[in-house]
């Protein structure tokens, strides 16, 4: 399969519409049945999102309820989004191509806070009553360097750039990656990018960021991170070990967290009348 | 009537088109349960499983038992981002998937360390049995006394997807200088990942009886062994030194695996096999001189037979018949002082006297009851 991941709100979405308008087959629906319509207003060109989001392994494939199983061979072409956690998920046999889009953490930042506010029918905001938030610079650095380590580990044909480079010239971002592919259509790709210009705008007007549980210096390695990606740079050795120290500082906060989650999840149960 | 085939002589996949619509985003219930993903050890893993969790949380992640330290979520392993090196032998390193060096792995869950029972027996050598019995078997030939370096297996990498790869940096030894400027680098297709500078090991520094026993321990790891601890003995090879337990195949228990908490240890001694090596086996006798019979024993009998229809043409014949009866007069001797060595070479290695390969044998059935009886090694 041809994979599009990245955290949550960094462009995959967007890489799913160009794909889908290149002519690629895609795996997924345009806008979920089940999302609310605010929802639907964060991406109104659709999230190309499917039961595969969270991987292409043995929870998903054969499909759990129905049985239907996608071997290999058969979906090489196919398009799918799947977030990072996903991928990492995701058998080996079912990654021919993967497109990594990695959207600046403050940009994130204010593009999940504003997410949250839309809610997903009435189901989040239940859930973020017990569920403690993992402030949004260590859920972007998490996700992003499990994304960098399995990229590492396992070494399959990946694509990483970054969400503004796309935005700043995405004619030659998608002629380049389609050529990668070698598929699809890129002058009818191009087209979906100049429509999405105005939300990525409309998530920037927020100007407040949550830069809870990291340090200025750690701040400093997150965006060079993302300037290394952005400039399509390599990764030296010495970059690698400070990103390495980064994750071994922040693991006890991500543990911690974890250990909060769990206790929420108990709590909730232990309140809950029949346990569910 | 359509019938299945239960003998596939290649992998086959369906020709129809494939159904993505069946995994269009329709449940939210199964996107929970997916994104709620956890490890097999987390306590709430049968909740989520019977899908009580992941209707009330978005996301459930575990956090790492203490004393193990884990991968549990798969965006919070604890494992760096390996180093990448340009000329790898290409041999899988399977070693670090060895299913009994994982203490906290698949196979058993130590219930409590302070427990009183000293062993936590797996039902693993019951379904491999053959596993087992190789490792035993295997160790048996490697004497060395060199102590292996306690290290962390990195993660193996597999190898490129499908024939392709991603660029690769080569791989430079970096000091472990404080946090240098990354060096732009002329751009390609993808992020490339270079190795992260992994230091020398610092020297052993045993300070405790505890450390003691742990550099024991690490020394042991892959020989045989004796252990001694809470008033029992467990003899076999030891496979797993990690965490708080010991693992160890018990040889006497027909190749169970054994978990003994490290702090219930008293004494741990090397096991001393018998000196076979000093013996010859025989084995270069025996193969020669079965060649010599082999050869040597169809010719003379089939030389005889020719001349027994037609003796006038005895000078015909003296020419396969003479050096038949050479081989056989060689490989014959050969045969015998074989056997005479090999006899020789087995009664060191194990004991000649049958009190000695008649060891007696108790176990526990499934149903709870037990067995007795004798076994007798060959």
């Amino acid at each position: 399969m041809i994979i599009v991941t990245g955290t949550k709100r960094s462009g995959t979405s967007m890489w799913m519409q160009i794909l889908a308008a290149a002519g690629l087959p895609v795996i997924g629906e345009r806008v979920p049945k089940h999302w609310s319509e605010p929802l639907n207003a964060a991406n109104p060109d659709g999230f190309y999102e499917s039961e595969l989001v969270a991987g292409i392994y043995f929870r998903t494939n054969p499909h759990p309820v129905s049985g239907v199983f996608l071997f290999p061979d058969q979906t090489e072409q196919h398009a799918v989004k799947v977030f990072i956690p996903g991928l990492i998920r995701t058998d080996l046999a079912y990654i021919d191509r993967v497109i990594a889009t990695v959207r600046g953490w403050r940009d994130f930042a204010r593009s999940r806070e504003r997410l949250r506010g839309l809610g997903r029918a009435g189901e989040a905001a239940e859930a973020a009553k017990v569920t403690p938030v993992l402030p949004p610079g260590l859920e972007w650095w998490a996700e992003n360097f499990a994304l960098i380590r399995d990229v590492a580990t396992r070494r399959y044909p990946v694509h990483m750039l970054s969400y503004e480079s796309l935005l700043a010239d995405p004619e030659r971002i998608i002629r380049e990656v389609l050529a990668w592919l070698g598929v699809g259509d890129a002058v009818k790709a191009s087209a979906v990018v100049h429509r999405e210009g105005s939300a990525a705008t409309r998530d920037g007007a927020v100007a407040e960021v949550d830069e809870t549980g990291l340090e200025p210096a750690q701040l400093l390695v997150l965006d060079e991170l993302h300037d290394h990606i952005h400039r399509g740079l390599a990764l030296s050795s010495g970059f690698v070990e400070r990103l390495n120290q980064v994750d071994r500082e922040l693991r006890p906060r991500l543990l911690e967290h974890n250990a909060a989650v769990k206790a929420a999840a108990l709590l909730e149960l232990a309140r809950a009348p029949h346990g569910g | 009537m359509d019938s299945l085939g239960l003998r596939f002589t290649q992998a086959g996949s369906s020709l129809a088109p494939p159904d993505v619509a069946a995994f269009a985003a329709v449940d939210s219930v199964l996107l929970h349960e997916q994104e709620a993903d956890h490890d097999d050890r987390s306590p709430l893993a049968d909740l989520v499983a019977a899908g009580i969790v992941a209707t009330r949380i978005r996301m459930i992640v575990d956090d790492e038992p203490a004393a193990l330290r884990g991968p549990v979520f798969v965006t919070l392993r604890s494992t760096p981002i390996p180093t990448v090196r340009l000329t790898e032998s290409g041999a899988p390193e399977v070693a670090a998937f060895v299913l009994a060096d994982r203490v906290h792995g698949h196979f058993a869950w130590p219930r409590s360390r302070r427990g009183s029972a000293l062993v936590l027996a797996a039902c693993l050598p019951l379904a491999l049995p053959d596993v087992a019995q190789a490792q035993v078997a295997g160790s048996a030939k490697g004497r060395s006394v060199a102590v292996e370096p306690a290290s962390v297996v990195p993660p193996a990498p597999a190898g490129s997807a499908k024939g392709r790869s991603v660029a690769v940096e080569p791989a430079s030894v970096v000091p472990p200088a404080p946090a240098p400027a990354p060096q732009p680098v002329v751009a390609s297709e993808a992020p490339v990942v270079s190795p992260p500078v992994v230091g020398p090991p610092p020297p052993p520094r045993i300070a405790s009886p505890a450390a003691q026993l742990e550099t024991i321990l690490q020394g042991m790891k892959g020989r045989e062994a004796v252990v001694y601890a809470a008033g029992a003995k467990v003899t076999g090879l030891i496979i797993g030194v990690d965490g708080d337990f010991v693992t160890i195949i018990d040889v006497e228990r027909d190749g169970k695996i054994a978990l003994i908490p490290k702090l219930q240890i008293v004494e741990v001694r090397g096991r001393m096999s018998a000196q076979e090596t000093d013996l010859p086996t025989g084995t270069g006798n025996l193969v020669a001189g079965g060649i010599l019979v082999g050869v040597g024993g169809p010719l003379m009998l089939s030389g005889l037979v020719f001349l027994g229809i037609s003796p006038s043409y005895l000078f015909l014949y003296l020419p396969q018949i003479v050096p038949a009866g050479v081989m056989l007069g060689v490989g014959i001797p050969n045969l015998v002082t074989g056997m005479r060595k090999r006899r020789a070479y087995q009664a060191a290695s194990r004991g000649s006297r049958l009190s000695e390969r008649l060891t007696p044998a108790v176990n526990r059935t499934p149903h709870g009851s037990w067995t007795g009886g004798l076994r007798l090694q060959f």
